[in-house]
């Protein structure tokens, strides 16, 4: 079973930050307070699920330095901006960034649980994709170099005969690897072979999407 | 420009060029095209000579003025201060001064400085005045315009000082505030889960919310109001926006034993207005109401604020009380700054409120011979749609 997730809670104030911690702590959540965004990025386990909820202006490092960082360090922790006034262009930095939501004090506890439960939701489905394309790549990289090959060009739609043609080898052993290449991805289906050609970056999705009709 | 030393009895301006202007050609343009305009007029104010920069000033050839009245080109509201100026050389010794405003030939106005002193003309002893003129206007429009500068500059400063100290008052006060409304939703939330039927602790609860959620609003609102010197107007319902003043005063009223009563339909027109300014008016008369009502001992005391539609496009708010009402004198005055019948009123509250009503085009009255006790009335326009 997966770990509870743990909401990290970073705000120099301190009564408020308890205020913040007491909330979630009563609605059943897992939370962690920290004073600053050292003292967070110490403590942080990245392979622990979580969120995290940060004050934009602090006194060591502030809220946009802190996602800067946790980006530079390909740690992909959704997030949810708290500010003591509207600052709208930080805001909408933040927002541009990736943020979750950006919460103006003072906020009720709605919005703020609102907001939490979009961030770990966020998070869960960051990891099981993330989790998904390491077992994805990790079964393409057993894949022997023509059965990469193969792999690739039958999931862009070619039909076996074009595919033959273009490696110059008989339709037939384009069959065989073709079987090998499912078989060793595990994939049920043809339609699950194409979302592991997406999941590992071969295939791009181009997705046409309809028009929206005015008004709606 | 400094002012000239001038007095008839230093030997220069006895024997000076007005007395012998051709005797050198030097002393001739010195004189003519001096910096400043010379005249000399003789006992009843004719022009017997000026230079031509006096003449310039005035928009004429020198030798057309001469013979001519000076108070001609004095402009007509100045002239009475230039009979002042040639009753008062004619009394004393010493030079006098005064500021005139001249018309000159093409109409324009300038002002200037004319210092004068009697004088003996000639051999004849006819009395005669010399009399220097310096144009001031510049000075005066400069003068004018440091000032405007200045209070410009002043009033930026202000702004900005106050923009600012807003500001940081707004981060600074939303962080306890935001600390007050999510202790008191988790206190509710944590009330109501325990299955504790406390209608009191959580109506404490809710107003202690309501306040802080207010008190951030008027944070937020004095932030913009004094970074962008305007105000917030939104449209917005004037039934809630009472309902939500009746909430921030109910704890108040059931201090002083007053009985808070609403009288407001709920379908009434919505309002275009800065809601915040118009809760603080209506906080402010209810507020006075409840005070004025303090002293009463037993007797019913009751606060009733209603609000009805009137014609298609006002809407008027009441506020009456049972409290000792007003007498004629507090009738005339309760609306001028500083007059107050409490003891420690700053005698604004009405004042302020009125200039809010009026800046929403409403009026604010005491309604006169009220059946008991006071009653203030404030109208506003509803909102047209497409009006705003």
């Amino acid at each position: 079973m997966a770990p509870r997730p743990v909401i990290h809670a970073v705000d120099d104030d301190r009564c408020f930050r308890e205020a913040l911690e007491r909330t979630l702590r009563t609605t059943g959540h897992c939370v962690q307070g920290y004073s600053c965004a050292s003292a967070f990025l110490e403590a942080l386990d990245p392979s622990v699920p979580g969120c995290l909820i940060t004050d934009l202006r602090m006194p060591d490092m502030n809220g946009l330095e802190l996602q800067r960082t946790l980006r530079e360090r390909e740690i992909r922790l959704a997030i949810v901006f708290i500010s003591g006034h509207g600052d709208t262009t930080q805001a909408i930095a933040a927002l541009k960034s990736g943020a979750i939501d950006f919460l103006e004090k003072p906020f009720g506890e709605q919005a703020l649980l609102r907001s939490v439960a979009r961030a770990l939701e966020k998070d869960s489905a960051d990891r099981r994709l993330a989790g998904e394309r390491a077992l994805v790549m990790q079964r393409f990289s057993n894949l022997t170099r023509r059965e990469q090959q193969i792999f690739a060009l039958i999931v862009s739609d070619l039909p076996n005969k074009e595919i033959a043609r273009q490696l110059r080898i008989s339709p037939r052993t384009v069959e065989h690897h073709r079987e090998r290449a499912m078989l060793k991805m595990q994939a049920q289906s043809f339609s699950e072979l194409i979302t592991m050609s997406v999941l590992c970056g071969i295939r791009e999705i181009h997705l046409a999407l309809p028009q929206q009709s005015p008004g709606s | 420009m400094p002012q000239q030393p001038f007095n008839r009895r230093h030997p220069a301006a006895q024997s000076g060029p007005v007395a012998e202007p051709s005797a050198n050609f030097d002393y001739v343009n010195l004189f003519e095209y001096a910096p400043v305009g010379y005249m000399l007029l003789n006992d009843i104010g004719r022009i017997a000579k000026i230079n031509r920069t006096g003449a310039s000033l005035l928009g004429w050839d020198p030798s057309w003025l001469e013979g001519k009245p000076f108070s001609r080109w004095v402009a007509n509201s100045d002239k009475q201060l230039f009979a002042e100026h040639q009753r008062r050389l004619a009394a004393c010794d010493d030079d006098v001064t005064q500021e005139l405003r001249v018309k000159n030939r093409q109409g324009r106005i300038a002002t200037v400085q004319l210092t004068s002193v009697r004088a003996v003309a000639g051999p004849d002893g006819a009395r005669c005045y010399r009399s220097i003129m310096v144009d001031v206007s510049g000075e005066q429009r400069s003068a004018r315009e440091i000032s405007r500068l200045r209070s410009q500059l002043t009033h930026a400063t202000r702004l900005n000082t106050a923009g600012e100290l807003a500001s940081r008052l707004a981060h600074e006060l939303n962080q306890p505030l935001g600390t007050v409304v999510l202790n008191c939703e988790g206190a509710l939330r944590i009330l109501n889960e325990r299955g504790g039927d406390d209608t009191e602790l959580t109506e404490v609860l809710q107003q202690a919310r309501a306040a802080a959620a207010f008190a951030s609003e008027v944070v937020h609102h004095l932030r913009g109001f004094l970074s962008n010197g305007g105000e917030l107007r939104t449209v917005c319902d004037l039934s809630e926006l009472i309902q939500h003043v009746a909430t921030l005063i109910r704890a108040d009223a059931r201090d002083d034993d007053v009985e808070l009563q609403l009288d407001v339909p709920r379908d009434l027109p919505d309002v275009h207005v800065d809601c915040v300014q118009i809760e603080q008016v209506l906080l402010n008369l209810a507020h006075n109401s409840i005070e004025a009502m303090r002293e009463r001992e037993g007797g019913l005391k009751r606060v009733v604020i209603s609000a009805r539609q009137r014609g298609g496009d006002r809407i008027t708010v009441s506020v009456a009380d049972t409290g000792p009402g007003l007498d004629a004198n507090q009738f005339k005055r309760m609306f001028s700054p500083f007059y107050t019948t409490k003891r420690d009123g700053m005698g604004l509250g009405l004042t302020i409120s009125r200039s809010i009503i009026e800046a929403h085009g409403g009026e604010l009255r005491a309604v006169p011979e009220a059946r008991h006790g006071a009653t203030l009335q404030f109208t506003l326009p509803a909102f047209a749609m497409g009006a705003a």
